[in-house]
């Protein structure tokens, strides 16, 4: 099998990779602890496309599977079911050898700082350099340097022993950080770390991400500060990527559709969960979108630019942000009641109608609004606000 | 400071708890003592036991085909030792007389008679090449004088001096001079006299005839060209098969193996090295399994980054090594006063340059080598998977 051929499926536009250049790539991953009767199953089917300075955020709740997923890319584990492709190296089949070479690749950020107590701030990190070696002047002068970025410049000298919880995680992250790693793997990095630090280090992940370098940044966290800095949210539940959005796409359809009618009151979750589903399409000034009479099977809300609606040959009104329109015919049992047409350049978001009925089953919340609408509305006729 | 190419984290770990590493060292140095007391225990009884026939100033030797060890008397008569006079390649043949088991002198100071060692040749042979003996050769052909060792405990026999008279085997003795030889686990002390004097402490030695004296040695010099291992082949031909011709060392090497293997000394203490090493093994063991635990976390980490198991394996046995050199270092020099004292209250040669401290070396570094590497072992279930827990 081709890496070619293992493009995962996901055709949502906040699915596919930022770019082209893709160094994760996992298809159906699939992994298990333990064998025969105590076999436990905690990674279920797993897709995920990541491009080279992507800086993404895994969350999920404990025992989700996302530090099983981050062991796997990280080349920490080695892999059961499914292909994994990680910088260009397959990992599905690697032994023990491959494996250590790739993750002289990569930046590991723990939670624990796991220094060793006897090597001062600046021996722990030349550590990390053993494994790039150069000049020793080269080699000490990388470290003092990120040890400086990271506001440690004076305690290079100081012992673990003589540094705070705060200073000791950022000459981890100084460690994981000084061989310019083509991808960097962070467990909760910012969580011992007051807000300025925390600040510091999101500025530099994300200074690495946009750099020449064009680093990959993968983090399991739950700060929502570092939500600024990302460019991808994943989110795992029971084993499963159950959401994998652009959290720039993301951010603008959710502001889209908190400003439809129809949807008005639904909570953030919600809203992020249904823009989830949706996708996103671009439309040129002139081009008619839908056709009143006809079978719709997509809801469209508009997320830039401005529409003409009408109806019966007639124009009927302006469609501008966060108007709906459109129809999923087969289960609102109408046709499409106006023909829409783009004044301008427009982005639209869309939902068709498989994930439509997806995000009924999967959101109780959106359910009984579309429940509440068709209650309100007359049979047969258009639901007053849908969606 | 400046760093050099390599960060040295199997010193900075040895070294970072000073108290620690204090009792690490230790251990690994009571392990060193031990080896090199119980290897120096066995070096010196073994030397001691030949102590007197590596001053036997000739090349070949006759003793009695019974003869296993020359602390038991198995002589033979001094017939042969005229007979081998007669042997090419022999320049001189001289009967050497030694009574270990029957023969005491009584301790002036406390009247009481203990056993002691007595070696008694022709003054004018030179058979022992013992500078003191040579320079009073005159003195102690004198009738009822001897030679006394200096080295024999004072335990047994006071102080010897010249002009002391006392009893040997029950007859009247003078000493007229002391020389310094050495006692051994079999004898407290020592003594020389002449043949003559020999004859006369132990008539039993004496025979009808010359001819019949019970030799117990027979100290062959070989003429200046000859090859030993030729006269000796020469003598086994010539004289009946009651008596054995053995180059000096043979005769050396026998009496060592006897002492070594047959008695065996010397297989006691060698267990005694291994139960050192065994104790040494077992504290580095220890000590390097308990750092590693310690820090199974941080080697986790370094093996996250892209060490390599062998290169974890690589700073624990460094810092086994190190721990080895260490201890060794503080094992000597302990080992060294410990020897000097033993020497003083024994008398047995005891000191570090002869107790193959070269082999003592090494045993400490595979000791902690290997309990280094047993305990790195531990380094292979440092998961870093587990790091992302």
């Amino acid at each position: 099998m081709t890496s070619a051929m293992l493009t995962t499926t996901l055709n949502r536009a906040v699915n596919k990779p930022a770019g082209a250049d893709v160094v994760i790539r996992a298809v159906g991953v699939n992994y298990a602890y333990g064998a025969g009767e105590t076999r436990t199953q905690v990674l279920f089917d797993n897709h995920l496309e990541i491009s080279r300075g992507e800086v993404v955020i895994m969350t999920g709740p404990s025992g989700s599977g996302k530090s099983t997923l981050l062991t796997l890319i990280g080349a920490l584990r080695s892999m059961q079911e499914g292909y994994l492709e990680v910088l260009h190296k397959n990992l599905s089949k690697a032994g023990e050898g491959a494996r250590v070479d790739i993750r002289k690749e990569i930046g590991f950020i723990f939670q624990q700082h796991n220094l060793f107590s006897s090597l001062s701030a600046l021996e722990n990190v030349r550590m990390a350099t053993a494994l790039k070696p150069a000049s020793v002047d080269e080699m000490t002068g990388r470290c003092v340097d990120m040890l400086t970025r990271l506001g440690l410049g004076e305690r290079i000298h100081h012992l673990p022993s003589e540094l705070s919880g705060g200073q000791k995680q950022r000459v981890a992250i100084a460690r994981a950080l000084v061989n310019a790693p083509s991808l960097i793997l962070a467990d909760e990095p910012t969580a011992s770390l007051d807000a300025n630090s925390s600040q510091v280090v999101l500025d530099l992940l994300r200074e690495l991400a946009d750099g020449p370098s064009r680093t990959t940044v993968l983090l399991v966290t739950h700060d929502q500060r570092v939500i600024d800095k990302a460019d991808r949210i994943v989110n795992m539940v029971g084993g499963k990527i159950v959401t994998n959005s652009l959290t720039k796409v993301a951010v603008r359809i959710v502001r889209a559709l908190a400003a439809t009618e129809g949807l008005v009151g639904l909570g953030e979750a919600t809203l992020s969960r249904l823009a989830n589903y949706m996708t996103v399409e671009d439309f040129s000034a002139g081009d008619e979108i839908v056709r009143q009479g006809d079978e719709g099977d997509r809801f469209y809300i508009v997320g830039s630019g401005v529409a003409d609606a009408y109806k019966d040959g007639q124009f009927d009104e302006e469609k501008c942000f966060g108007e709906s329109f459109g129809m999923i015919s087969s289960y609102f049992k109408i046709p499409i009641p106006e023909t829409v047409k783009a004044r301008t350049d427009m982005e639209v978001y869309v939902l068709d109608k498989d994930d439509f009925l997806r995000a009924l089953a999967d959101d109780q919340s959106f359910e009984g609004r579309i429940r509440s609408l068709l209650a309100g509305a007359a049979p047969g006729a258009q639901p007053a606000a849908t969606p | 400071m400046r760093l050099g190419r390599n960060i040295p984290l199997a010193w900075k770990n040895l070294t970072e708890h000073k108290l620690r590493l204090l009792a690490s060292v230790a251990g690994v140095a009571f392990a060193t003592t031990l080896m090199f007391m119980e290897n120096g225990f066995r070096k010196s009884i073994l030397d001691s036991m030949v102590n007197i026939i590596e001053r036997i100033d000739g090349q070949v030797v006759l003793v009695s085909r019974t003869l296993y060890t020359l602390s038991v008397p198995f002589p033979f008569p001094m017939e042969r030792v005229v007979q081998a006079r007669g042997v090419e390649g022999v320049a001189s043949a001289s009967p050497l007389y030694t009574v270990t088991r029957s023969s005491f002198w009584r301790n002036p100071e406390t009247g009481r008679e203990e056993r002691i060692c007595v070696v008694g040749y022709d003054p004018a042979d030179d058979l022992l090449d013992v500078p003191e003996l040579k320079e009073d050769r005159e003195l102690w052909s004198r009738p009822d004088t001897a030679m006394a060792d200096d080295l024999s405990r004072p335990a047994q026999f006071g102080e010897f001096r010249a002009g002391q008279v006392s009893e040997l085997a029950g007859k009247r003795f003078e000493v007229v001079g002391t020389f310094a030889l050495g006692i051994n686990v079999q004898t407290n002390g020592n003594l020389v006299v002449s043949d003559r004097n020999m004859m006369t402490a132990f008539p039993e030695l004496d025979g009808p005839s010359l001819m019949d004296r019970k030799v117990q040695v027979g100290v062959i010099r070989t003429a200046p060209d000859a090859d030993p291992r030729r006269v000796r082949d020469a003598l086994a031909e010539a004289l009946p098969p009651d008596v054995r011709a053995l180059t000096l060392d043979e005769f050396i090497a026998r009496e060592r193996d006897f002492w070594d293997k047959v008695a065996p000394i010397g297989t006691v203490f060698y267990i005694g090295v291994v139960m050192g090493f065994i104790v040494g093994s077992v504290i580095c063991y220890q000590v390097l399994y308990s750092d590693i635990s310690d820090r199974l976390p941080e080697f986790a980490t370094l093996k996250a980054i892209g060490y390599s198991n062998l290169a974890l394996y690589r700073v624990v046995l460094t810092q086994a090594l190190y721990l080895a050199l260490l201890g060794y270092a503080a094992g000597l020099i302990v080992s060294h006063f410990l020897f000097q004292w033993v020497n003083r209250m024994t008398g047995l040669p005891m000191d570090v340059p002869r107790n193959n401290p070269g082999v003592i070396l090494l045993l400490t570094v595979l000791m902690c080598l290997g309990s280094g590497a047993y305990a790195a072992r531990k380094l292979i279930s440092a998961d870093p998977a587990q790091l992302f827990a």
